[in-house]
């Protein structure tokens, strides 16, 4: 069980992205994402799409890592798409019967909706499927710093996420441990019923429950043991460091951003 | 100097440490014996200023830990390694591990490396210093905190019950280890259930329902206050005493297997 367990989805490659500093990659989505919301025309959905096939082929990660990323929201997606059909009104009405009508305007938007969701999704990949977990977590901290005026506990919230993380293996090992253990005392989880299936996790999940728990206040004892306190005189070994490229895409991201605001007021 | 004056700690209402009064000076390797709820682990928590006494005080080198403002160099100057490998380990690499007392400390980033590499290279860790916790046995692990409390050079460690979950082997490195750094300067307190540990030490304290019952060297510990505390005789000493019943005068000295043989190979 616990070769199946990939923490994060980090792909390892060599591109440009993965030698970006997190900072700016996400920055630079945070660009992305706001210049794609402002999309309205065609002309904005085509540029868009070669954008993110640009990137995508760029990356040197295989196509299929970001088509895994959109499988648990097609159910979301198709359900967008139907509802636009059926109750979205327009002008040109092109089909009739009885209190169903559908309109050519609500086709459009229903697909440009999906696809504006379907090129967000692949955008955001780009970034968890090049970035290391740690070095979001990293990234994302800095950034949030001025948040700490506000007395928000960044750095404590980013350790949060990296314990997390580390503790994955441990919990499926655990779980492991557990299953055998409880099979060895009788518990049947072949069952077909569906009742019977949800009950026969509980001597699972209680035992888990309780031992994560216990493992939650030893290893808050060796954090506090190992000098861990409220953050002041901290220091960090992993300085982040801006480079020319990070400067360079940063600019391309904010360029994008004019581009789709100029296209909208042109073409709207 | 490490001393603990007229210390009382209690759960609620149920008093784990009487009144206890104990100096560990520098240099001594003190082993703490004594069953379970004896109090030994809320005496290692005391050390470094986990949990504060009820009644009394405890001084770190003269500095009481219950100031908040110096707890945090008390605990750099004493190290406390866990019982359980797994739930101290808090990081996600072994040489992150070791970096994060560091950072904790306050420690120049750019003296980090060659720190955190040499304490692997004491306990003989550093080649794996990129693995993650979930590749390493317990002993490994155990290794590696040990590493993770030397880079922040400390003056005492402090070991609660650490070889209890460890395999033969394990156990013995551990024990290997501490000899070694004791001769080094460095002052241990060892927590153990195991009786063949508590002879390498220069002093044993025998704990009971919250009281020091027994203070001595291992020799005088073992020959005078066995009955009276329950306390399981090392083979060694079995064997030395039975010998010496029937005529063959092993030496008192001789505390270890090892030595009994000798002595039997040697003696005329």
């Amino acid at each position: 069980m616990i070769e199946n367990v990939l923490i994060g989805q980090f792909i390892d490659a060599s591109s440009i992205f993965h030698r970006l500093d997190p900072r700016s990659k996400l920055i630079s989505l945070f660009c992305i994402i706001i210049a794609f919301l402002l999309i309205d025309n065609i002309s904005g959905y085509i540029l868009a799409s070669l954008l993110v096939v640009g990137c995508i082929t760029l990356s040197q990660i295989p196509l299929r890592f970001f088509l895994k990323g959109l499988k648990p929201i097609l159910i979301i997606l198709a359900f967008t798409v139907f509802y636009h059909i059926l109750f979205t009104k327009g002008e040109n009405l092109l089909f009739q019967y009885s209190i169903l009508s559908i309109y050519k305007e609500s086709i459009i938007e229903g697909f440009s909706i999906v696809l504006r969701i379907f090129l967000l999704v692949l955008i955001t990949s780009l970034l968890t499927l090049t970035t290391k977990p740690l070095d979001l977590a990293h990234g994302f901290e800095i950034l949030c710093k001025p948040l700490k005026r506000l007395r928000f506990p960044v750095e404590q919230f980013s350790l949060m996420l990296a314990i997390t993380l580390r503790f994955i293996p441990t919990i499926v090992m655990e779980l492991d441990k557990i299953i055998e253990a409880q099979k060895a005392r009788g518990v049947n989880f072949e069952d077909k019923s569906f009742v019977k299936k949800v009950l026969s996790y509980i001597p699972i999940i209680i035992p888990l429950l309780f031992t994560s728990i216990q493992r939650a206040e030893n290893l808050a004892n060796a954090i506090d043991a190992r000098a861990y306190g409220d953050g002041s005189g901290r220091t960090r070994y992993k300085v982040l460091h801006f480079e020319n490229r990070d400067y360079q895409v940063i600019g391309i991201s904010l360029l994008v951003v004019g581009v789709f605001f100029l296209l909208r007021m042109v073409g709207g | 100097m490490l001393s603990f004056d007229n210390v009382s700690f209690a759960y609620g209402q149920h008093l784990v440490l009487k009144n206890i009064s104990l100096q560990i000076n520098k240099g001594e390797f003190l082993a703490i014996v004594g069953p379970n709820g004896s109090g030994k682990s809320n005496l290692s928590k005391l050390a470094n200023g986990l949990i504060q006494p009820h009644l009394g005080k405890v001084l770190v080198d003269g500095v009481i830990t219950q100031m908040p403002k110096s707890l945090r160099e008390i605990r750099r100057l004493v190290g406390l390694i866990f019982q359980n490998p797994e739930d101290q380990f808090i990081t996600t690499t072994v040489f992150d591990e070791v970096i994060f007392g560091l950072e904790n400390i306050g420690v120049d980033p750019d003296k980090m490396k060659s720190i955190a590499e040499d304490a692997l290279k004491k306990v003989e860790m550093l080649s794996y210093k990129g693995l993650e916790p979930h590749k390493l046995s317990g002993g490994q692990k155990q290794r590696v905190a040990i590493a993770a409390i030397l880079a922040m050079k400390p003056k005492y460690i402090v070991f609660d019950e650490s070889t209890a979950m460890l395999d033969p082997e394990g156990r013995q490195n551990i024990i290997t280890l501490m000899q070694q750094l004791h001769t080094e300067g460095i002052t241990i307190i060892h927590i153990t259930h195991h009786m063949e540990e508590v002879l390498v030490a220069t002093r044993v304290l025998v704990l009971k329902d919250g009281l020091i019952v027994a203070d001595g060297t291992p020799a005088s510990i073992f020959n005078n206050n066995i009955e009276s505390n329950e306390l399981e005789v090392p083979l060694a000493l079995k064997l030395k005493q039975r010998l010496r019943s029937t005529g063959i005068k092993v030496p008192e000295q001789v505390m270890t297997l090892e030595g009994v043989v000798d002595y039997l190979w040697t003696s005329s």
